[in-house]
């Protein structure tokens, strides 16, 4: 059971995990090929004047909004289709449990979301190394650990406001979600979040729970 | 004495202020084929909701096998087959996905019941099903059902957007599934002349209730009468009561529709003076008899 379900999610989204999981190698070498350029034409002084003195994230302009795209674009892919003439009904009719059904999908949701900021972060700590200290890779782990999270809620929220049945429920989620996605990208300083990196992760992770709020509603058929 | 596979009792619903029904009261028995009649926002889609599980009523009951409609365990899930208004299914996918999706989750899944259906389609096995046709993609919904090999099956407007020639072979299907092995379908269309064709019982829904509950579709034509005559009076009105379940004018003929045998309605037409000629009783259709007993508005 757990198979076709993972079957028909793939079906679903294949091509929208293959763009990002290319466009998030893009940026990343991207980068990569931006901090080579400026450690040649500048100097290293300038990066690590960067880093040292004015702590500014180098990789911010390029990856730091890329995790919410991807969790708000999966989001829509995945759910739209389902509450689309509330196709949504078919799965619940399954035999298997309503909200085992929605954990899986969201379960499923979730590591296509992790294997394209996965592949991301790789690529920008692999490249970074070449250049950059242990020190400071771990800081950048650190530092962008926070926007991968922010991709994750951001993907959560799209499937509770496209999962609820009630419109005026629906604009009351965006502005908590905006808001809860915002708090992951506050800052593009290094190490901004390192006190509170685990409460990130839990509470990020916490929120997908919520999503089987909208679920229930819709089935029970909350008008 | 066949079992209830569907029990639905005191059932009532409101969308907000407006009511759908009160107190509606069912059964569907086992192998038989019960069409649910009912104009455009009676309460058939409502009925197919509480059925399912996607609606909570706002009071009463409704159970399937037994078991509370709202909670229904796996293996019961695993026993009935729901067709959605439309043919509803995952136009993302082909009918090789489709198939390959759903075989999943039933234990006695039939592939060749399903792929000896799609070989009847013209369709090639990569075409995505959001590409065919509407009556292809009843076939494909009507083959996953029948994949499926459930004892019951709930149908919400099967005919809804297909051709005849589509409509009759969904029917064929139907019927040769619902006599084979004492299945038991559930049903609601638009066009009540296939459902002359198909069901065994009848559930007539008017505004605020059932005006018939689960009687034999025979029984009700047998008994339910449209009687003609001549009037003089081109203004004549006949309130609805006990006798007289429906009245209308065309032109100088009446049209009377009663319970009541010819004899019983001429009486009664003679106590209130009513002068007439040329009173016959006019077979109906079910369609008919439904406009008739229901009213055309």
């Amino acid at each position: 059971m757990y198979k076709s379900i993972f079957y028909k999610e793939w079906i679903k989204l294949r091509r929208v995990f293959f763009v990002f999981l290319v466009l998030g190698a893009i940026l990343a070498i991207s980068a990569w090929l931006y901090l080579s350029h400026v450690v040649k034409f500048s100097g290293a002084v300038q990066v690590w004047d960067m880093y040292l003195y004015r702590g500014q994230m180098f990789y911010s302009k390029f990856i730091q909004y890329f995790p919410v795209v991807v969790g708000l674009l999966l989001g829509v892919s995945q759910f739209v289709p389902e509450i689309t003439a509330k196709r949504i009904k078919l799965v619940f009719r399954l035999p298997i449990g309503e909200n085992i059904v929605i954990l899986t999908m969201l379960g499923i949701g979730v590591l296509y979301v992790a294997v394209i900021l996965g592949v991301m972060l790789a690529f920008v700590l692999l490249t970074a190394s070449i250049v950059f200290p242990y020190e400071v890779v771990n800081s950048l782990f650190v530092s962008i650990l926070p926007w991968m999270m922010g991709g994750l809620v951001a993907y959560f929220f799209t499937s509770l406001v496209i999962l609820e049945p009630i419109w005026r429920y629906r604009i009351c989620y965006i502005p908590i979600g905006f808001g809860l996605v915002k708090f992951f990208l506050y800052s593009g300083w290094y190490n901004a979040y390192e006190k509170c990196l685990g409460l990130l992760i839990v509470s990020g992770l916490v929120l997908g729970v919520v999503v089987l709020y909208s679920a229930t509603r819709f089935r029970k058929g909350v008008m | 004495m066949s079992e209830n596979v569907i029990e639905c009792k005191n059932l009532t619903h409101y969308y907000g202020d407006r009511l759908i029904y009160k107190d509606l009261n069912f059964n569907v028995k086992q192998g038989r084929i019960m069409g649910m009649l009912g104009k455009n926002g009676a309460g058939k889609s409502t009925t197919i909701n509480i059925l399912n599980g996607f609606l909570t009523p706002y009071s009463g009951d409704c159970t399937v096998f037994g078991e509370s409609a709202h909670s229904l365990s796996h293996s019961t899930k695993r026993r009935i087959a729901y067709l959605i208004e439309g043919h509803i299914q995952y136009s993302f996918m082909n009918i090789q996905q489709i198939e390959k999706f759903y075989s999943g989750f039933f234990p006695k899944w039939n592939r060749d019941v399903y792929y000896g259906l799609m070989s009847k389609l013209k369709v090639k096995a990569n075409q995505k099903m959001s590409k065919m046709s509407c009556g292809q993609q009843s076939q494909v919904a009507l083959g996953l059902i029948l994949a499926q090999d459930p004892d019951l099956m709930i149908l919400d407007d099967f005919s809804l957007g297909l051709d005849p020639g589509y409509r009759v072979l969904f029917m064929e299907y139907l019927k040769d599934f619902a006599k084979s092995e004492n299945r038991t379908v559930f049903t609601t269309s638009h066009i009540i002349q296939d459902m002359e064709e198909l069901i065994d019982d009848c559930l007539i829904l008017d505004y605020g209730g059932a005006i018939l509950a689960d009687m034999p579709t025979g029984d009700f034509m047998d008994s339910f009468h449209r009687y003609e005559f001549k009037v003089v009076n081109l203004n004549l009105e006949l309130q609805c009561n006990g006798l007289v379940k429906n009245f209308e004018m065309a032109q100088k003929t009446a049209r009377l529709y009663s319970y009541e045998n010819a004899d019983a309605v001429q009486r009664f037409l003679k106590s209130e003076g009513v002068t007439f000629n040329e009173f016959k009783e006019v077979r109906m259709t079910l369609e008919q008899a439904f406009i008739g007993i229901t009213g055309k508005y």
